[in-house]
């Protein structure tokens, strides 16, 4: 096999959109008999897999207020969080020659060249001592796969723990559900292993296992979305509503408020029905706009920026009869406020 | 509907127990729809629009088992791992659209792989057989697909809208000109799957392009060409496009008033008719007259003096005429308690007059509405008659930075016993405000002007004054006018003059 079907890059970028982008266009634009390894990692941030929600996968308020991002990745299974503590290696490969477990082993192998005594579960993640240090996840074309995993080096797990901590009991979703695991660090096993120790590591192994004496990795910049359309493009989709919210799988979130139980369903992100019982009795014009309210939600992304947008439609389709300055009015806005530290 | 009428409607509904559950009436949600609708447009791009390029031609191509009219099943193959079933995340088609071979047409997931699933043919979408989000099982049908070569054009219904839903930023040149240009030809088009390709990912309808190939064949620069140009009239064609008789008339803006449209009432409106109406079964008498404001002027100058003299220490930095008005309207009150009772009547009753009792309520607590940069605000003062000239003032001055905030408290907007409306800060002399059922009695404070008087004696003199007209409206079942109009005459002469109502102070 030529030396062009074998390659290996690795990303100096940090940011997990632009990661993920490199990462769909390696897996789209190399040739489909080509295996490729990429090596990368961000700074914080909590990567949602491609049907998950996550309302019910991360504290997305958590994120919001400490101003880290969370993004759907295009692979499946289960919800991770990086920083420059983890490092992410993806495979890429026909896929006739693709299996679950192949490059979970691969990567298990540069564990052993680093000392540390890894070894696969039956979930193809990697542990080491009973705890999971990596995570894996697929995605499978007619002629193309990637594996790509998590490696768990010195990551802040007390962050881990707290962005990945949701109890939302009153929220139903469809999708798939994240199997949490204890997990640990290599550092716990390992004094002196480090990204670029991982990267040599796994390099070496993929370059073994395709039976090359050589392979020089290529590096990549982020320059890289203003050379490569298909990047650029790609970064656009993973950062769009579109994609983060709109592939949010179908949900029901009951949530519980001072007067009401508001019930908001969604499907495609977006709210399709809401509907309000009341927990205590309410005066007529104050449940007359929760109801007019809550039918603005409709066809409003499921998020706390759309409330505005549905108040103004609100206040519009009043037609001036009622004004924001009623004292009803200003109770509604009030009642919207906490609903939006709900969603 | 006046302004007044509005705010004061609203604290009786607010008082007004609730019925039983309330659920939307379908009218509200028929309009509540109308609204969604539009925004709906905006927010759900799809990710492939909707074409109606006739299918023809690629002869000799894939030959599957189907039936005879050239519909095949398209299975949800094994994707290994001894999975059985796996959810529809996503679907890169819908019915009607063409796809080619090795087009996507759907996403399926199990639970740590995401799989694209990619034609086998090159076709029609006739059926989707699951929604996303639903569990196709190994071995069933995703979608159904009439193959090319197969698809008696004639037979297929007539595109009705060519069109595409356009991505609202995304939207490529030649989507959506302002009207829609008629197709080249009514008769199939003629295209590879490799053109219509290229066709459907810029949005372009092959029958608005004119083929230059062999036999009309439309080829890929004639789509890029299309896609450069924007519209077909720009197309190098020969012949002139028979463009004239499509063009449909653009849309009119969405928040332009039809005429004769007709919009059921919101929920909230609702409400407020129906306070409204139980507002008007009480019988209203008016009453209205003329304030001379000069020598109150002259008070609050001298007030606003000392205000001033008094530097950090002053409890208000100035005041308004507000203040005055509503501390002289308390003053007046007490002359007249019964105004500022309640009448709580049980309209169910067969006799209403005889179950019918008067609350009367010590605290004066006055409704006002006040001016902030967001509009008029309508809390209240409450105690007024306990509070000096000063104490109102800071009430006021504390409401209104609340107000500016949106921060005003529940208690501050609720337990009114009179309402002050100074409705003429937007303009009008006299007014018909509404008395809502938990009062008795409300003023409307005009537009204050300066006109010319006789100046007090015999004199023919005219003078300049400072005139602020005022309008009463009092429940009569329970008030007689007289009652109304000597309040109005009392709080008349604590404002003309303002000395009189030190001997009232306590």
């Amino acid at each position: 096999m030529a030396a062009r079907d074998i390659r290996c890059f690795i990303s100096h970028i940090t940011d997990p959109f632009l990661n993920l982008a490199v990462e769909e266009w390696l897996f789209r634009t190399t040739p489909v008999h080509s295996h490729v390894l990429l090596l990368w990692r961000n700074t914080p941030t909590v990567v949602i897999g491609r049907n998950q929600n996550q309302w019910k996968e991360c504290n997305v308020h958590a994120l919001e207020a400490d101003n880290i991002p969370w993004v759907r990745r295009k692979s499946g299974g289960g919800t991770v969080y990086h920083d420059l503590g983890n490092s992410i290696y993806s495979i890429i490969e026909p896929r006739e020659s693709f299996t679950r477990r192949k490059n979970a082993e691969l990567v298990t192998r540069a564990l052993h060249h680093l000392d540390v005594p890894a070894a696969v579960n039956d979930r193809h993640d990697i542990v080491v001592d009973g705890r999971k240090v990596s995570g894996s996840a697929f995605k499978l074309t007619s002629r193309r796969a990637y594996h790509h995993g998590t490696m768990l080096i010195d990551a802040n797990l007390t962050s881990l723990r707290k962005y990945l901590k949701i109890d939302r009991p009153r929220l139903v979703t469809k999708g798939v559900p994240s199997v949490p695991s204890p997990v640990t660090n290599l550092r716990e096993f390992s004094m002196t292993v480090d990204h670029t120790g991982f990267c040599e590591a796994v390099v070496d192994e993929f370059r073994r296992a395709h039976d090359l004496g050589y392979l020089k990795p290529e590096v990549i910049d982020p320059s890289i979305v203003d050379t490569e359309p298909h990047v650029k493009a790609a970064l656009e989709e993973l950062t769009s509503d579109e994609w983060r919210l709109g592939q949010t799988p179908e949900f029901t979130h009951e949530i519980y408020l001072d007067q009401a139980i508001l019930n908001v369903h969604c499907r495609g992100g977006q709210v399709t029905a809401a509907s309000c019982q009341w927990t205590t009795l309410p005066d007529d014009l104050f449940a007359a706009g929760l109801e007019d309210f809550t039918q603005c939600l409709i066809g409003q992304w499921y998020h706390p920026k759309s409330l505005q947008g549905a108040w103004t439609r609100f206040v519009t389709m009043q037609n001036g009869a009622i004004q924001e300055t009623h004292p009803t009015m200003v109770e509604l806005r009030q009642f919207v406020h906490r609903l939006a530290a709900e969603l | 509907m006046h302004r007044v009428a509005v705010q004061s409607a609203a604290r009786a509904a607010r008082r007004a127990l609730a019925p039983a559950a309330r659920r939307p009436a379908t009218a509200a949600r028929v309009a509540m729809q109308q609204v969604m609708a539009r925004t709906a447009v905006v927010a759900v791009a799809p990710r492939i629009a909707h074409f109606h390029a006739s299918a023809h031609a690629m002869a000799g191509g894939a030959d599957p088992t189907h039936s005879a009219d050239g519909v095949v099943p398209f299975l949800l193959a094994d994707i290994g791992e001894g999975i059985t079933e796996c959810e529809i995340t996503q679907w890169f088609v819908k019915e009607g659209d063409e796809i080619a071979q090795f087009d996507k047409i759907c996403e399926v997931q199990s639970d740590k792989a995401a799989v694209e699933i990619s034609s086998r043919f090159d076709g029609k979408i006739t059926k989707l057989h699951y929604p996303v989000g639903a569990m196709a099982k190994v071995g069933s049908p995703l979608v159904d697909i009439q193959l090319e070569g197969h698809d008696a054009s004639a037979a297929a219904p007539a595109p009705a809208a060519p069109v595409p839903a356009t991505a609202p930023a995304a939207a490529p040149a030649a989507a959506a000109p302002a009207a829609a240009p008629a197709p080249i030809s009514d008769g199939p088009v003629f295209a590879t799957p490799a053109v219509r390709r290229v066709a459907r990912e810029n949005n372009v309808d092959l029958r608005l392009v004119r083929g230059t190939g062999k036999a009309g064949r439309v080829l890929k620069e004639d789509v890029l060409r299309f896609v450069q140009n924007g519209s077909v009239a720009e197309s190098p064609a020969p012949a002139a496009a028979p463009r004239a008789a499509a063009p449909a008339p653009v849309a009119a803006p969405a928040a332009a008033p039809v005429a004769g449209e007709v919009a059921p009432l919101t929920m909230m409106q609702k409400a407020m008719f129906k306070s409204m109406s139980r507002s008007l079964s009480i019988p209203h008498f008016g009453y209205a007259d003329e304030i001379e404001l000069d020598a109150l002027m002259a008070v609050r100058a001298e007030i606003n003096a000392q205000l001033q003299a008094m530097g950090d220490a002053a409890p208000v930095p100035k005041i308004s005429y507000m203040p005055l008005f509503i501390k002289a309207y308390s003053l007046a009150l007490t002359e007249f308690p019964l105004l500022n009772s309640q009448l709580v009547v049980d309209a169910m009753a067969a006799n209403p007059e005889t179950s019918a009792k008067l609350v009367s309520r010590p605290q004066h607590n006055v409704s006002i509405a006040m001016d902030t940069p967001n509009g008029l605000m309508v809390p209240n003062i409450k105690n007024v008659q306990t509070k000096s000239v000063l104490d109102v003032a800071a009430d006021m001055a504390r409401l209104q930075a609340a107000g500016q905030k949106g921060q005003l408290a529940q208690a501050d907007l609720t337990g009114g016993t009179i309402t002050l409306s100074n409705i003429g800060a937007i303009g009008g002399t006299y007014m018909s405000p509404v008395v809502v059922t938990s009062e008795l009695c409300i003023a409307a404070l005009g537009k204050v002007a300066r006109v010319p008087k006789f100046a007090s004696g015999k004199s023919n003199e005219v003078v300049a004054r400072h005139a602020m007209p005022v309008s009463f409206s009092a429940d009569h079942r329970v008030v007689d006018g007289a009652t109304v109009a000597r309040f109005a005459q009392r709080w008349k002469q604590y404002l003309e003059h303002p000395m009189t109502m030190l001997a009232a102070m306590k």
